[in-house]
């Protein structure tokens, strides 16, 4: 049988790079597809180009057989392609069925048949077994009950193909279970299931077939179970050959970042940090690497004081500062460089000159009750110098400064301080390759000079070239330990991917 | 504006686990926004705004150049008007430093029109019942007035920091409720038997301000303080640590957050500080400029200083310059008023022009 939907020699292009790169994909009826790959692999570019959202440059997308032109998620609703995405679009203060057909409204003149809708829904419900009450507000609905309401949103168009991107990143377990059950059933009734994900576990548990891409190419396309985990794991990953690390180990003194059982919730009430320890040693750099989404980005914040402490303790230099404030926690010696950096990191309508001095008030400009604007002025230029931040004077306005030089000044302004502690997270994220080693040079020099660091990220490459130690993080807990030696990528990758322990 | 990254899957894969907080997008972020933005914004709008008015007067003046010139020159042909424009601009930069502590602090005090009524019905009262005379009686009714704005503002403020409630709504309605218990206070309490209007009993004359140009003009010694208060602004603002963390929870809330800053305490002495200005503006145009609290006294003063502290680009002496400005133009529309068949309310036509132009974020992009 024809598959309905074949995407043939898609690319696209944003500026000089190219997102999805001669990029095949063929779903079937009545089956689940898996689309793996890493962080910015190109998969939702890919779904994206399929649902109408963006144009792909060049490449056929066809439905039976016939290429069509999906110029617009309306479009693409139309010819029976629906997408969910990680990110519910509805409007809390509606119902259930409400959301489920705004802009779609079943009508008679002017006139809502709400009747109508309600019965609508309620079919679908009971036909899909996803569970909801069609007059519910969506606002006093659980996250796995909104993402049901997003799948009927689809549904109700009576859509072919249904595109999840990542969905299981929000549930609970529980509420992952039943949502295996409902995507079998999708499969079961003749839906094409393409299912967006980075866990290999889930996907061997629902998925029929796989398609792997890496750095926008397609990798392989194959059964599932016609592929080991390891194989895919390789695959996602690529075991690129990275130049081994010429950095030296460190040499790790006493413990200065004790973090015990630490436990933390999301708004929604996930537990996104799940019992995580970990210490970090003087002149040792200890990388916690993972999968975007698997509690790094918190496990941060609730060390640094950023987020409300559910059960745990975290110590700093031996003080204690579980649940402290982020002034607390800097009080007890521990800088840190956050994944936001901008909106986080610094102020963007503030001079560079001011950005520094702002965090570093207290300790050097003086105990002068008024500040003087040349004693900013030249902290600020010599932090500049030292850490080869390149802005035409302090002068100018942070938001100006390309994303390299931002990071340059944040580093000056934390690692300029005598802490012993410094947590950093995606300190070179979207940074070129000449400040991406001075970022990493720095924290290895830090690290030489006695300070511990935490390097939180979730690139391979980066903790496997300058960590001393690596844990790897999957779903809110510390899954693999490597110490005495660099893990290699191969080893790494696969614990990111499998999240077992 | 830097050009939006392309949506690359990195952008999808943000951990959706954590709470995102959505920056306020509207006019009043491209108001804080103001502060570092160059001096040529300020200057081509209050250009454009001008040309905006004189268009208008080529529609419905009858004399639209000889209009125009009492508008933009009128200020400057006798010692009078002079000292009015002085007497104006006094209010106008209390107003607009209470607008710029709130912009500089991230809250924006709307309200500074009912801060100011109630604080200078409070002066009113106050330097008539003191028991004191001069200077004393001077300094306590405006102390009183700074006191009754701040705790005209102190209920938005709670609930702005309590329970985020958004208080440019608050403050706003505030200005009608203070508008109606002024006029209930007076009527009921304070009116003045002998007066046809609603007004409290004239002020002896030792409790004025003192006048710095002979009667009638209205300028008076307010000017000096006013000038002190802009100078101690900027000392807080710039050469402070405490003022410097209050900027950064106000420009930038995560940021301060990571830097330790407690945002909350901060936000709420700043709006109290704002009312207070606002009060004590209106203890200032009652002891300097009317002598008596009468009702419907402020030409809008504390709306005017939004658009004051917007020219001033939020900075306490760009904000002295700003309100010489704006009053020599209102001062002008009177003059303009009396010779010509246009209005006096072409100053709020071009408060409004002035602050679509200012908050613009296109217009005479500084390359600071």
């Amino acid at each position: 049988m024809q598959p309905p939907l074949k995407m043939r020699d898609i690319v696209k292009r944003f500026g000089t790079m190219t997102a999805v790169d001669h990029v095949d994909l063929e779903i079937n009826a009545g089956e689940v597809h898996a689309l793996l790959g890493e962080n910015g692999a190109g998969k939702s570019t890919l779904m994206n180009c399929l649902f109408g959202l963006i144009r792909p440059d060049e490449g056929v997308i066809e439905l039976d057989g016939e290429a069509v032109e999906v110029t617009s998620p309306k479009r693409a609703l139309a010819l029976g392609i629906g997408m969910v995405h990680q990110h519910f679009k509805l409007v809390p203060s509606l119902t259930v069925a409400e959301n489920v057909f705004l802009g779609t409204e079943a009508h008679a003149g002017p006139f809502v048949k709400e009747a109508e809708q309600i019965r609508t829904v309620e079919r679908l419900s009971a036909e899909y077994g996803l569970e909801v009450k069609p007059r519910d507000k969506v606002r006093s609905l659980s996250v796995g009950a909104q993402q049901r309401v997003e799948i009927l949103r689809a549904l109700a168009k009576d859509v072919r193909i249904l595109v999840l991107d990542e969905p299981t990143a929000v549930l609970t377990p529980a509420e992952t279970e039943r949502f295996f059950e409902v995507v079998r059933g999708f499969a079961a009734s003749g839906l094409a299931v393409v299912l967006i994900s980075h866990h290999l576990s889930e996907v061997r548990r629902i998925a029929d077939r796989v398609t792997v891409l890496r750095r926008g190419k397609r990798v392989a396309a194959n059964r599932i179970d016609e592929v080991t985990n390891a194989d895919l794991a390789a695959l996602i990953t690529g075991n690129d050959d990275f130049a081994p690390s010429t950095v030296e180990m460190g040499t790790p003194g006493e413990v200065r970042l004790k973090v015990d059982d630490l436990r933390l919730r999301s708004a929604r009430g996930l537990d996104v940090v799940d019992g995580v320890s970990l210490e970090v040693r003087s002149g040792e750099i200890v990388g916690v690497l993972g999968i975007a989404g698997n509690g790094q980005t918190e496990l941060v914040e609730g060390i640094t004081g950023l987020r409300a402490v559910v059960g745990g303790t975290v110590s700093v230099a031996g003080t204690d500062v579980t649940g402290g404030s982020p002034a607390a926690v800097r009080a007890a010696g521990l800088v840190h460089i956050p994944e936001d950096r901008i909106g986080r990191g610094m102020a963007g309508y503030w001079s560079v000159a001011d950005n520094i001095a702002v965090g570093r008030l207290d300790d050097a400009l003086g105990s002068d009750r008024f500040l003087s604007r040349r004693r900013i002025g030249g902290l600020a230029t010599a932090l500049m110098g030292r850490f080869d931040v390149r802005a035409s004077s302090p002068r100018q306005l942070a938001k100006r400064l390309s994303g390299g030089n931002a990071q340059k000044m944040v580093l000056a302004r934390e690692l300029s301080k005598d802490a012993g502690v410094v947590v950093c997270a995606e300190p070179t994220r979207g940074l070129d390759i000449a400040a991406t080693a001075f970022v990493r040079n720095e924290l290895v020099t830090r690290r030489d000079a006695g300070g511990a660091v935490l390097l939180v990220s979730s690139e391979i490459e980066e903790v496997t070239q300058i960590a001393d130690r690596v844990l790897v993080m999957s779903a809110g807990r510390i899954v693999a330990e490597y110490s005495g030696r660099r893990p290699t990528e191969a080893e790494v990758g696969r614990a990111m991917l499998e999240g077992k322990k | 504006m830097t050009q939006a990254p392309p949506p690359t899957d990195a952008h999808n894969d943000a951990p959706v686990t954590s709470e995102q907080i959505p920056p306020r997008t509207n006019w009043f972020t491209a108001a804080r926004r103001v502060v570092p933005l160059g001096l040529s914004q300020s200057v081509i709008a209050v250009v454009l705004g001008v040309v905006v008015c004189f268009v208008i007067m080529l529609f419905v003046a009858e004399n639209p150049l000889e209009a125009f010139g009492s508008f933009v020159f009128g200020t400057f042909r006798n010692p009078y008007s002079i000292g009015s424009m002085i007497a104006i601009a006094t209010v106008l930069v209390l107003t607009a430093l209470a607008a710029a502590v709130g912009f500089r602090a991230g809250a924006f005090n709307i309200g500074a029109e009912g801060q100011l009524v109630l604080g200078g019905l409070a002066a009113a009262v106050v330097a008539g019942n003191a028991g004191v005379q001069g200077i004393g009686a001077q300094i306590l009714a405006l102390v009183a007035a700074t006191v009754t704005g701040a705790l005209w503002i102190a209920v938005p403020a709670v609930l702005r920091v309590k329970f985020r409630t958004n208080e440019i709504l608050t403050t706003l309605m505030f200005n009608y409720i203070a508008a109606d218990l002024a006029l209930f206070l007076v009527t009921d309490f304070f009116r003045d038997p002998d007066s046809g209007a609603v007004e409290t009993p004239p002020l002896d004359e030792s409790v004025w301000l003192a006048r710095i140009l002979p009667p009638p003009s209205p300028a008076n010694v307010g000017v000096f303080l006013v000038v002190v208060i802009a100078v101690l602004a900027w000392i807080f603002f710039d050469r402070t640590r405490t003022g410097m963390r209050m900027e950064a929870a106000g420009l930038q809330p995560a940021f301060a957050e990571y830097l330790g800053v407690k945002s909350g305490r901060y936000l709420f002495v700043s709006l109290a500080v704002s009312g207070g200005l606002a009060g004590l503006a209106g203890g200032v145009a009652v002891l300097g400029i009317t002598h008596s609290y009468i009702s419907g006294f402020s030409p809008q003063y504390g709306f005017l200083g939004i658009t004051v502290a917007l020219i001033g680009r939020l900075r306490p002496l760009g904000i002295l310059v700003a309100a010489a400005l704006y009053a020599s133009l209102m001062t002008g529309a009177t003059a303009m008023q009396a010779s010509s068949n246009v209005p006096f309310s072409l100053v709020f036509v071009l408060q409004g022009v002035l602050i679509l132009l200012i908050t613009s974020q296109r217009l005479g992009r500084s390359g600071s």
